[in-house]
């Protein structure tokens, strides 16, 4: 019995950290959705799908390249630190790209992945927000809807805080994507 | 134990008696023997099995239904979905440790159900965030959170679901530098279990056999993956360490008097020692080894020699324990490493191609007076079939005409038929 109420013990441990670790990811993106600064980005929609979390929309972003701040080295996979910067539209871009976390810019930094750099100045990079979640039956939709749309923009609101980013909605011209595929039935 | 082959004897024990075969006395002495046979063990791992299959499929069916990504479900109603998923699941757990603490059926079926859950919850927030973190990134903390279970609950099935994942993590993850090397780390932290809980307290039981067959599969695959980048060059090399060091574990500490499939690490290891030394007869493989044999990198010499090394370890012990006829069937490490000496003088191929092809035919050899000294059919028949194909597979390497070919094959159909036929003869002949 001593044995059983011990195993209950280290059970109901075991029990906290599993649930912590979904509750933390929950305050951790609701935190930036709420308190993060608000980027526009321009993106072109594709659809695939995870076998575990549906089908999503693979964002892909204009211009995924900025330069180099510092004398860094930058290896292939690395994390480095890119500067976002808004232009005359309001669109969200990558002014630079520095090894070190920029110090005292809590909402305009973002972590990102190096790919490759170009001409030793130039870093080529993925964003860590590439994906948007979508109904099964809708995902093929959203994305053809974009195809035969090619003159309107897709765009992508993006939350940031502390270097992380979360998606807030993804938009075809002024509406969102669920609107505009809802204005199409 | 032969557990049917008792029943079949209890059943035939009064009419022995009653015929007067055997003593009334020696029935209970047979008994007393063999002991009870177990018959509600059998039903139980079946039930087990069935609970099992049971909760994955529930799992695996909550998982896609959450997949299908409800538009009309707010953020906090995903939240309260994911959360209360994975505390129906803990509280199953938790009734299993109060109540039913001695029933297998309920263990592994309730942290099963866990383990899903803890992919499903995490999967459900990463959706509703649209987090896109790879894919293993996902796997190392489904298995990281999972992985106690295995140690609280005893359990075999969510051990095997922890030895995919991880698997699968080092498959899909795209690291810089030494980070793949983690997959060691993360196998090892289902050792004690394996060897405290299953190794040490039957061998030869289903769930040690299951683990072992899963553990050792998924230790090559994350072997070719971590290594990926060492392998260019002395991968025949490397693997036929790998194949032989595996052949002579199963020897040295697996090798019961049991059924092939219940020996793993022998089945793997002579499986592979013989398929590569075959491989290796070929002259197009030494042909293309020898190709870029100047570029082979330090790494790959490192790795090539530290597997060695752990060859001639084992094979000393093998020695030791005068078990050592089974080094000539782990001897093909020792045989590619002289190959690879030979294509240092000469990288066309030839003498190591020439050399494989002799081990092989010593090999074939060695198994059929095996059979023929045993009186084993199949074995004679295993090891005339690896003549055959020796034979055959030449054709490929030089061009006979059709005549010739033909003469061989009538030869060799001749001597299977011969091979047999006296083998059966000398049989009837002992059974007489």
């Amino acid at each position: 019995m001593k044995n059983n109420k011990l195993l209950c013990k280290l059970f109901f441990i075991l029990a906290l950290i599993q649930l912590a670790v979904p509750l933390y990811m929950v305050w951790h993106w609701e935190d930036i959705l709420q308190n993060g600064k608000q980027y526009t980005w321009i993106t072109a929609p594709v659809d695939p799908y995870d076998a575990f979390r549906g089908r999503y929309i693979d964002l892909r972003f204009k211009d995924m390249k900025g330069p180099i701040l510092s004398k860094a080295q930058f290896n292939s996979g690395q994390t480095a630190y890119a500067m976002i910067t808004e232009d005359q539209k309001g669109y969200a871009f990558i002014s630079s790209i520095s090894d070190s976390r920029p110090e005292g810019e809590v909402n305009s930094y973002i972590k990102i992945k190096v790919s490759y750099i170009q001409d030793d100045n130039i870093a080529h990079f993925v964003l860590p927000f590439k994906r948007y979640y979508m109904q099964e039956g809708l995902a093929p939709r959203a994305e053809q809807a974009y195809r035969s749309n090619a003159g309107t923009e897709a765009m992508v609101s993006v939350r940031v805080k502390n270097g992380y980013g979360v998606v807030e909605e993804l938009y075809i011209g002024d509406k969102t994507i669920y609107e505009y595929l809802r204005k199409g039935e | 134990m032969n557990k049917k082959a008792v029943e079949w004897l209890y059943e035939q024990l009064p009419e022995l008696v009653d015929k007067g075969i055997i003593p009334t006395a020696s029935v209970d002495l047979i008994r007393d023997h063999y002991g009870a046979v177990d018959k509600k063990n059998g039903g139980k791992t079946i039930l087990t099995m069935f609970a099992i299959i049971g909760v994955i499929l529930v799992g695996m069916g909550i998982i896609l239904i959450l997949a299908h990504n409800w538009e009309q479900l707010s953020r906090m109603t995903r939240t309260l979905i994911a959360v209360g998923l994975l505390l129906v699941a803990q509280i199953l757990v938790g009734a299993t440790i109060w109540f039913k603490k001695d029933s297998n059926v309920w263990a592994e079926s309730s942290s099963t159900f866990l383990m899903v859950t803890i992919g499903a919850s995490i999967a459900l927030i990463g959706q509703t965030y649209h987090i896109a973190d790879d894919f293993s990134s996902f796997m190392l903390t489904w298995m990281l959170l999972s992985i106690p279970l295995v140690y609280l609950m005893g359990v075999t099935t969510p051990a095997l679901l922890y030895l995919i994942g991880v698997t699968i993590w080092a498959i899909n993850g795209e690291f810089p530098g030494i980070g793949k090397q983690l997959i060691w780390a993360l196998l090892a932290l289902i050792g004690p279990y394996y060897y405290s809980k299953l190794v040490k307290k039957n061998l030869y039981a289903n769930p040690t056999v299951l683990v072992s067959w899963v553990l050792i599969l998924c230790f090559y695959i994350s072997f070719g993956t971590a290594f990926r980048g060492a392998l260019g060059h002395l991968y025949m090399l490397i693997y036929a360490a790998l194949f032989a060091l595996t052949y002579f574990v199963g020897i040295l500490w697996f090798d019961g008097p049991v059924k092939v499939w219940q020996r793993p690490f022998t089945a793997v290891g002579l499986t592979g020692c013989i398929g590569l030394s075959f491989l290796l007869t070929f002259k197009d493989v030494w042909q293309s080894i020898g190709r870029d044999f100047y570029f082979i990198g330090r790494s790959e010499y490192l790795l090539a020699f530290s597997l060695l090394v752990l060859v001639v370890i084992l094979g000393l012990r093998l020695m030791n324990k005068k078990i050592d006829r089974h080094l000539l069937f782990g001897g093909v490490p020792v045989v590619a490493g002289v190959g690879f000496l030979l294509l240092y003088f000469d990288v066309s191929g030839i003498n190591a191609t020439v050399l494989c092809n002799a081990y092989m035919l010593l090999l074939s050899v060695m198994i059929i007076l095996r059979g023929a000294r045993k009186g084993e059919i199949g074995t004679l028949n295993i090891g005339m079939l690896m003549v055959a194909a020796l034979i055959i597979m030449r054709f490929f390497d030089v061009d006979f005409s059709f005549v010739a070919r033909g003469l061989v094959f009538v030869l060799l159909g001749f001597s299977f038929l011969a091979a047999n036929w006296v083998m059966v003869r000398r049989k009837k002949e002992v059974i007489k």
